[in-house]
């Protein structure tokens, strides 16, 4: 029980830095960058503390009651531990690119305090013991990341904010209605002591079910409701990098799987005949994604199509009903997250210091701007799914788990997406590194690959991408975590 | 240990914000404050165990003020001129304030730590209010009289909005006319949210006869459905002579007054047998809570506009 | 659970609503626009419901008191029609002065 106070203090550690920032008038850039950097490597110290804690067995909680029905509860488990040190990670690199990204530009004290909200309601997503708190902390996910998305504050960025909100609002809506549903039948929902939900009858079920997949679907960006998720790229990339691979989505795909295993249970899902379903809407969004990022000859928007196609990957492995399967999901939260925050780097490096904003700008770039290309191809490996990258391990337990559950279409859709990757991946690398450069691309007059902040994230997190890869067989690499939480919580 | 920090942090940021909203130099933002401090101070009242006031603080303190008070910015824009104040008037207003303040709070850490306070008496007599929720009861049962008076002073504030009225303007409708971008957030919500806001405000006010509820809070949440839509643009309010609107505004306390004068055969004013107790509460709430709703909407959009020329 | 709290609850937002109602005071007080005013108005009142709340609250193993939260909820109420009454006036106020300068 005394260890009650870590959770709180790894959200102050990203709250805290985010309230000094409002407060701090813009021309403080210093202070603001140390404030924002010593809380991320704060967190990262708690959070490294917590994992060997948590591995020995423990699961410190902090409950504070509200109202009677109402508890607040903050409690470490081995899950919330796997999304907490992605976003613990993330966060400390996103800011180091952030703010080289930003330099000098304006309304930063905003910026970073809005970002510091996000990370913080991230971590509270991740720690939610009830799901009270869950759809409290996402809540303040949703209405903290808008002013990210409107941050340039010209007129696509305002239509891309109010894109967000028209999906965002009435998903928050929805989720509310599946828990007031719920609850009112069950009780307050724990995600820890599991929930009796004999006292609902099946199709209530179903409808609760599916009402808390479309609300929660909005920010995994399922199809159909994925629309907001390309028209988002009108923010700055450090922004893009936080939606796609820490916070935003994420958040959505880790309450599906709280529901599905923590609410619901995975076996009532399947004896409810849910499961199946939302494999398919799964592997849908998956092919889906990956079609229409074919056909986008902007970068980012390439990147954004290959995000809605990469998350239905954990909700795939999810809804799969098996811990092989399970443990390819979770552990493609973290490897995905790893990969597309290296990609979206690049993609800022790329459109911020040569002005290459399509793919076809991208011809010969690769020898001009030898390390962005290293991590952008890294990342495109792992996207692939070729070995030893991070994306390989996690598809072929999807793999290997889909036939363990007898589900074998699913590894064709593996196989098909695989495919469809590889197409709309590998010209990007051949483009960067076997086609000639155009004759008139000047470079900025302190050269390409400048300032190292910019530089130094991506390369170390397409780095990370490829060594949890080859050091899989770890326990503490993603994957190894990933099975701790299965053996510990889900099997059956 | 966490709950007292969770205390003080909330006491702290309420602070925070109410200095922001009361010294901020943008007028916009002092709004905005005053918002999040509304929202705050209801998660303050569900700490100190007062659901029901926190319901009403929510709606009406964050929501309806906030509402009118933006509408009011909106509308006065740069016309608002601050009043000549002699010299010093800042100083005396800060000793005015930290002096009361520092008596207040010098008298409320006085306080015996055990005052317990009218809870038991309520308890005790609550099986005769007809009503489970203790909050309810004295409302509208052993406290009636507050509750008859104040939904008739919410029906003179109307007049006295209403009375101020340009010239041309009356018989017309209501508050300034409200544009909303076609197919835009605020429309999308229009017209989503009222199902939602509508369901929510009639089981507050259900609810409040055994639990936390009642109709001044769910009368909130309905006026706050009706505001949304005019806002939206998607309805426009009845004109203010239209004659249904008017005896729908006395509805509330005329029926309350009807009530509580019936309660002379059986004894006294405002006496209710405890055989009718329950249903004439809940026969007071139902119209009461359609005359608050209406009242506050109709506070809430101002005078009726001028006519057009 | 992280043990009993050190300062009981009703203490913590007794003192809140006393340093609310000195804040708000202030406002009200210092030489500002009207608008400004009608918010620091409220801003007392809710500091004064916060600290009346928080009297009722001294013995939480019987609940809040019900009568001062009553009380509360009609002043909230009658708190929002007084704000609304202050804005038509002072509205009114705007339109008769610009009328007045347009005349001279």
């Amino acid at each position: 029980m005394t260890g009650g106070v870590l959770p709180i203090l790894i959200v102050l550690a990203a709250l805290v830095p985010a309230l000094i920032s409002f407060a701090l008038p813009e021309r403080h850039a210093r202070l603001r960058s140390i404030v924002n950097l010593s809380g991320a490597v704060l967190k990262l110290g708690l959070v490294a503390y917590l994992l060997l804690a948590v591995a020995d067995g423990a699961a410190p909680e902090a409950r504070l009651s509200l109202a009677p029905g109402l508890d607040l509860l903050l409690r470490v488990d081995a899950l919330a531990l796997l999304f907490v040190t992605l976003s613990g990670v993330l966060w400390l690199i996103t800011t180091i690119y952030a703010i080289a990204y930003l330099g000098d530009s304006p309304n930063l004290s905003r910026f970073f305090g809005f970002f510091g909200l996000c990370v913080a309601a991230t971590t509270g997503i991740a720690f939610s013991g009830t799901l009270i708190t869950f759809f409290v902390f996402y809540e303040m996910l949703t209405l903290s990341t808008w002013p990210l998305v409107v941050h340039k504050q010209n007129e696509k960025s305002f239509a891309a904010g109010r894109r967000y909100l028209a999906y965002a609002l009435p998903a928050s809506a929805v989720l509310l209605i599946a828990i007031i549903w719920l609850e009112s039948a069950t009780g307050p929902v724990e995600f820890a002591t599991g929930t009796d939900l004999s006292v609902l009858g099946e199709t209530s079920l179903q409808m609760i079910f599916w009402l808390f997949i479309a609300g929660l679907g909005v920010k995994a960006a399922l199809f159909p409701l994925h629309g907001w998720l390309p028209a988002a790229m009108a923010a700055p990339a450090p922004v893009s990098a936080l939606l796609h691979a820490v916070a935003v989505v994420k958040a959505g795909a880790f309450g599906i799987i709280r529901i599905i295993y923590d609410v619901f249970g995975i076996a009532t899902v399947s004896a409810l005949g849910l499961a199946t379903p939302l494999a398919i809407l799964a592997s849908f969004t998956i092919l889906y994604g990956s079609v229409r990022a074919l056909e986008q000859s902007e970068i980012k928007k390439r990147l954004a199509f290959s995000t809605v196609s990469q998350v239905s990957y954990i909700i795939l492995g999810a809804a799969l009903a098996g811990p092989i399967a399970a443990i390819g999901g979770l552990a493609h939260l973290v490897h995905q997250g790893l990969m597309k925050i290296a990609l979206f780097f690049c993609a800022g490096i790329y459109a911020e210091r040569a002005g290459i904003e399509t793919v076809e700008a991208l011809d010969g770039i690769g020898p001009r701007m030898p390390w962005t290309s290293v991590a952008f191809t890294l990342g495109a490996m792992g996207m692939i799914g070729i070995p030893p990258m991070a994306g390989f391990v996690s598809k072929f337990y999807l793999g290997v788990g889909a036939v363990q559950t007898g589900a074998n279409w699913v590894v064709v859709v593996l196989a098909t997406s695989s495919l469809l990757n590889a197409a709309y991946f590998l010209p990007l690398v051949y483009r960067i590194w076997f086609l000639p450069a155009p004759e008139d691309r000047a470079a900025p007059a302190d050269g390409f690959e400048r300032p190292l902040g910019l530089i130094v994230p991506a390369v170390i997190a397409a780095g990370a991408a490829l060594a949890v890869g080859l050091m899989a067989g770890s326990p503490l690499s993603p994957l190894g975590w990933a099975t701790l939480i299965v053996e510990r919580d889900y099997l059956p | 240990m966490i709950a007292s920090g969770f205390d003080i942090t909330v006491c702290v940021l309420l602070c925070l914000c109410a200095l922001a909203a009361v010294t901020g130099r943008d007028t916009f933002r002092a709004i905005v404050f005053f918002i999040v401090y509304g929202l705050l101070i209801s998660v303050a009242w569900l700490r100190i165990d007062a659901i029901d006031v926190a319901l009403a603080e929510a709606a009406i303190g964050a929501g309806l003020t906030g509402v009118l008070l933006l509408g009011a910015f909106g509308q006065m824009g740069s016309a608002d001129t601050m009043a000549r104040e002699p010299r010093g008037a800042v100083l005396i207003a800060l000793v005015a304030g930290a002096g009361i303040g520092a008596a207040v709070l010098f008298a409320v850490q006085g306080l015996p730590p055990e005052g317990a306070g009218l809870t038991a008496e309520v308890l005790a007599q609550l099986e005769a209010s007809g009503v489970g929720n203790p909050v309810t009861a004295v409302l509208l049962n052993f406290r009636g009289y507050d509750t008859l008076l104040e939904s008739i002073v919410l029906l003179v504030a109307l007049i006295g909005v209403w009375s101020v009225a340009s010239e041309t303007g009356w018989g017309e409708r209501p508050g300034i006319v409200h544009h909303a971008r076609a197919g835009g957030t605020l429309q999308s919500f229009g017209r989503f949210l009222p199902a939602i806001g509508l369901v929510i405000g009639a089981y507050i006010v259900w609810a409040g006869s055994s639990g936390p509820g009642g109709a001044f809070q769910g009368g909130t949440v309905l006026a706050a459905v009706a505001i949304l839509t005019i806002l939206a643009g998607l309805v426009d309010a009845p004109r203010v002579t239209t004659r249904w609107l008017r005896w729908a505004l006395v509805m509330g306390p005329g029926v309350f007054l009807g009530v509580a004068l019936l309660g002379l055969f059986g004894g006294a004013f405002l006496v209710f047998p405890q055989a009718v107790a329950y249903p004439a509460i809940v026969a007071i709430e139902i119209v009461l809570t359609a005359s608050i709703a209406l009242t506050l909407v109709l506070l809430v959009l101002g005078p009726p506009r001028e006519a057009p020329q | 659970m992280g043990g009993d709290p050190i300062i009981a609850s009703w203490l913590v937002y007794g003192c809140c609503g006393a340093v609310l109602v000195g804040l708000g005071l202030f406002g009200f007080m210092r030489p500002t626009t009207t608008l400004r005013r009608v918010l620091a108005f409220n801003i007392v009142g809710s500091g004064i419901f916060l600290l009346f709340g928080a009297t009722g609250y001294r013995v939480p193993s019987t609940g809040a008191d019900p009568v001062p939260q009553a009380l509360i909820i009609t002043g909230i109420v009658v708190a929002l029609a007084a704000t609304a009454l202050a804005v038509a006036l002072m509205l009114a106020l705007a339109r008769v002065s610009a009328g007045r300068d347009e005349d001279a």
